[in-house]
């Protein structure tokens, strides 16, 4: 019987608290995101001085309900980043794998790859690339994809060198397993551990850069509230009204946080020996 | 009797370091592991390879499995050449070639459960669906003497033991004519040892398996080997059956290798020559001209350092590739004089 992992439960019951939000967002924000209160601009949250008890954490600064953009917000948020991070993942394993692997010219190409994007400049290649195409969801979550699949490469084309190597694996091809199955049944698994801690701060990562790319208005329409963009338009008020920016930016802690302790849980939970 | 196996003229080089155009020290050097090997293995016997450490007898090992790429020569299979096989048909040969490693802990995968790893060969041949496959692999772990709930467990809750009956019920499931086991004793601790050596003499008999044991270990060849090929610096220095081997070792090398067995006998153990066989194995990438083993041979000429002996047959019915047996009319007189202080 293995403890309780209270971490992993926490991890989960954060994430699950923020999909529950996003999913129910209609029913449970007490206003439209997008409905201004001009009366009661910058107004504090419910418990301040000043404070309205309509807005229970406050109003930005052309009186729209920080609780409810919080609320709406998460639908971007969530749905970026991990689709982000798993169209990251998907790319950025396959690439390492098979650098790792086959090594020699395919490893070439793909390790020339992995430094342009990493010597490339990315929020120039983000404007760029939204300037052209426009943006629009599946857009920049090509693009952030395109920002995240570095990490993965690196780390699974490391990962895969050193594992190739191991007797396991010429066991397998002692035995005829093919190739295609040897990557899936034998090398892949035992880089998972790696790519569930990569996963887990590039899901983060997304979470900003699509932030960093409403502000610099290429990324999602930046009306449709998002944490980040909140996150940018809050920074101008951190002075004197501190509530815009630090609701979505908790926010995005916690979340981030669930994240990384799913994933941490998550890849213990992968090796076979902690699981006595 | 046609061989089961056959190296003929096999050539094993490794390129070490830098590749010769990166290098500024000009062209790569090589490592000769395996350099001119000739090796038949009939159906149903079991050969012993033996040497010391980096002598190249685990190259050979893989090379005759085409697990090692030859740099030249044939390495041939039931009669067909597995160095011109495309990809797919080498892989579909693997059904009735495997091999058994060293190490029990790194040879398994860490994560695929016991069951998985046995089913594997079943299903990457065809040989069966994966239902019936689940009933063969119970079987065979009742063969290998483990209990058929270890199916559903990870290599790492067994000992090393244990993991190399898993390794070797891998190595012989689906039927397969010839295993090459490379020291698959040497991980394992003395008790279990013994075990481990009538469990591969047991699955020779109820499979008809022909084996390839390589060991540096003299005691464990004796007990299992027809036939013995003992291997130095890349190349076989003497070759026959194993009870001629032992009783009567020709070459000056495999005198010194059975000299340094540990004899239970402790006056025949003060007869021994101790210190006989003296320096370090010569490194592979620069071997010693003429015959491989003079400088480390207490027996050597002058002929030895120039001209390189090759394995013929002796009287006591063994190959061996020495001068001293060479026939009278092969060497002048005066190119048979010993050239160091040793006597024969």
């Amino acid at each position: 019987m293995r403890p309780v992992p209270w971490l992993g439960v926490l991890g989960s019951l954060l994430i699950a608290v923020a999909v529950a939000v996003a999913v129910t967002a209609p029913w449970i924000a007490p206003a439209k995101p997008t409905q201004l209160d001009l009366r009661a601009r910058l107004a504090p949250p419910a418990w301040v001085d000043g404070g309205k008890s309509n807005h229970l954490l406050g109003t930005d600064n052309v009186g729209r309900d920080v609780l409810s953009r919080v609320i709406w917000g998460s639908r971007i948020s969530l749905t970026v980043g991990t689709a982000a991070a798993l169209l990251g993942m998907l790319l950025g394993s396959t690439l390492g794998l098979l650098a790792g692997y086959f090594r020699g010219g395919v490893d070439a190409v793909i390790s020339w790859l992995i430094n342009v994007q990493l010597a490339f400049p990315f929020t120039l290649l983000a404007i760029f690339l939204l300037g052209t195409v426009g943006g629009g969801f599946a857009a920049v979550v090509v693009v952030l994809a395109l920002a995240t699949w570095v990490n993965y490469a690196r780390i699974v084309r490391g990962q895969v060198l050193a594992i190739r190597e191991r007797d396991y694996v010429l066991a397998a091809r002692a035995v005829g397993v093919p190739t295609g199955r040897t990557l899936l049944r034998y090398i892949l698994p035992n880089t998972a551990a790696p790519i569930v801690v990569v996963a887990s701060f590039s899901t983060a990562q997304a979470i900003l850069t699509q932030a960093a790319l409403s502000f610099l208005g290429v990324g999602i329409d930046p009306s449709v509230p998002s944490w980040g963009a909140m996150l940018d338009e809050g920074r101008n008020y951190l002075q004197s009204a501190w509530w815009i920016a630090v609701f979505p930016g908790l926010a995005i802690a916690l979340t981030v946080l669930g994240v990384n302790l799913l994933g941490d849980w998550l890849r213990d939970w992968l090796d076979p020996k902690s699981a006595a | 009797m046609s061989a089961l196996s056959e190296a003929i003229a096999l050539k094993v080089h490794y390129a070490v370091g830098a590749p010769a155009w990166r290098s500024r020290a000009g062209p790569g050097r090589v490592v000769r592991a395996v350099d001119g090997v000739d090796l038949q293995i009939a159906a149903g016997e079991t050969v012993a390879l033996v040497g010391e450490s980096g002598c190249g007898k685990s190259t050979l090992g893989r090379a005759l499995l085409r697990l090692e790429e030859p740099t030249a020569g044939v390495v041939r299979f039931e009669e067909r050449d597995l160095t011109t096989l495309s990809a797919e048909h080498l892989r579909q040969r693997r059904a009735a070639m495997r091999m058994v490693f060293q190490d029990p802990f790194s040879s398994l995968n860490p994560r695929m459960r016991i069951g998985e790893a046995l089913a594997e060969p079943l299903l990457v041949h065809g040989l069966c669906n994966s239902r019936s496959a689940r009933e063969r692999v119970a079987e065979m772990l009742d063969v290998v003497g483990l209990d058929r709930r270890v199916a559903a467990r990870y290599p790492h809750e067994f000992s090393g033991g244990q993991r190399q009956r898993v390794a070797i019920a891998r190595a012989v499931i689906g039927n397969p004519r010839f295993v090459v086991a490379d020291e698959p004793l040497s991980a394992l601790d003395i008790s279990v040892q013994a075990q481990i050596l009538d469990l591969f003499a047991d699955l020779k008999d109820r499979f008809a398996l022909t084996y390839l044991f390589v060991s540096h270990d003299l005691a464990v060849v004796r007990h299992v080997a027809d036939r013995v090929a003992v291997m130095y610096l890349g190349r076989i220095v003497e070759m026959g059956a194993a009870e001629d081997v032992f009783a009567r070792p020709a070459h000056p090398y495999t005198q010194a290798l059975l000299d340094a067995v540990p004899v239970p006998d402790p006056t025949r153990e003060r007869a021994r020559i101790i210190g006989r066989l003296q320096g370090e194995l010569p490194s592979p990438m620069a071997p010693p001209s003429g015959c491989r083993f003079h400088p480390r041979c207490p027996r050597a000429m002058s002929i030895c350092q120039r001209d390189d002996p090759s394995l013929l047959p002796v009287a006591s019915g063994q190959a061996v590739a020495c001068w001293l047996y060479a026939p009278e009319g092969g060497a002048p007189a005066a190119e048979r004089t010993p050239v160091s202080l040793a006597s024969p």
